[in-house]
């Protein structure tokens, strides 16, 4: 599965770990979704979507 | 900079280990003391060994719970696969070395029915309570979704 989530951060200039621990989860995860190795829950993805402020759909694609 | 959770599961797995291997440490000491009856050091082993299964217990459930759900998922991975694998690779080598396949190679190995029995039954166990405690738990996990 495909995602933004490295382009969101870098606009926030968030680290991986910052944005971990904004996440409640570990830097590893963070990096595995990023590079699409790992697909969240739905529970951490809503989560990523409302830190993020936009729909899961805006973020997230098959 | 570490993520607070890492830092959380790190701290919770290096005071699970450390205490684990204290108590491990206490139980070759025990093993060593000059002079004590038979049953008081069987007992006192026992009681030792119920001491360090409650403390992995505790552990095991905090740092599973300071994982998130990446770290998890991993282990279930590891266990599934690695331990599927881990116990297929050891019936062959259950058979062998149960019949005397070590012996064999090196005479000087000794081997007799009764360290032959001792030898499964200690293959057996650990492989049967965990086969047991998989399905006991695969089947609580059904039924308490149903």
């Amino acid at each position: 599965m495909k995602n933004r989530l490295k382009v969101l951060r870098a606009e926030r200039d968030w680290s991986q770990a910052e944005l971990a621990a904004h996440l409640d989860v570990s830097r590893q995860s963070v990096n595995a979704i990023e590079t699409g190795k790992y697909d969240p829950s739905l529970p951490l993805a809503f989560k990523i979507a409302r830190l993020f402020g936009l729909p899961i759909e805006a973020i997230f694609e098959a | 900079m570490t993520d607070p959770r890492t830092r959380k599961l790190r701290r919770q797995s290096l005071i699970g280990l450390g205490g684990l291997m204290m108590l491990g440490l206490l139980m070759v000491l025990l093993s060593r003391i000059q002079g004590l009856e038979r049953p008081v050091r069987i007992v006192g082993a026992t009681v030792l060994v119920s001491v360090i299964v409650v403390w992995w217990t505790v552990f095991a459930i905090r740092i599973y719970r300071a994982q998130d759900e990446y770290l998890r998922q991993a282990e279930r991975v590891a266990w599934y696969w690695g331990g599927l694998f881990g116990l297929l690779l050891s019936f062959p080598a259950f058979v062998f070395i149960g019949m005397g396949g070590l012996t064999w190679l090196w005479p000087a190995v000794e081997t007799s029915p009764s360290l032959g029995r001792a030898f499964t039954l200690g293959y057996m166990l650990p492989l049967a309570m965990q086969v047991t405690g998989a399905l006991a738990v695969g089947l609580w996990w059904r039924l308490a979704r149903r």
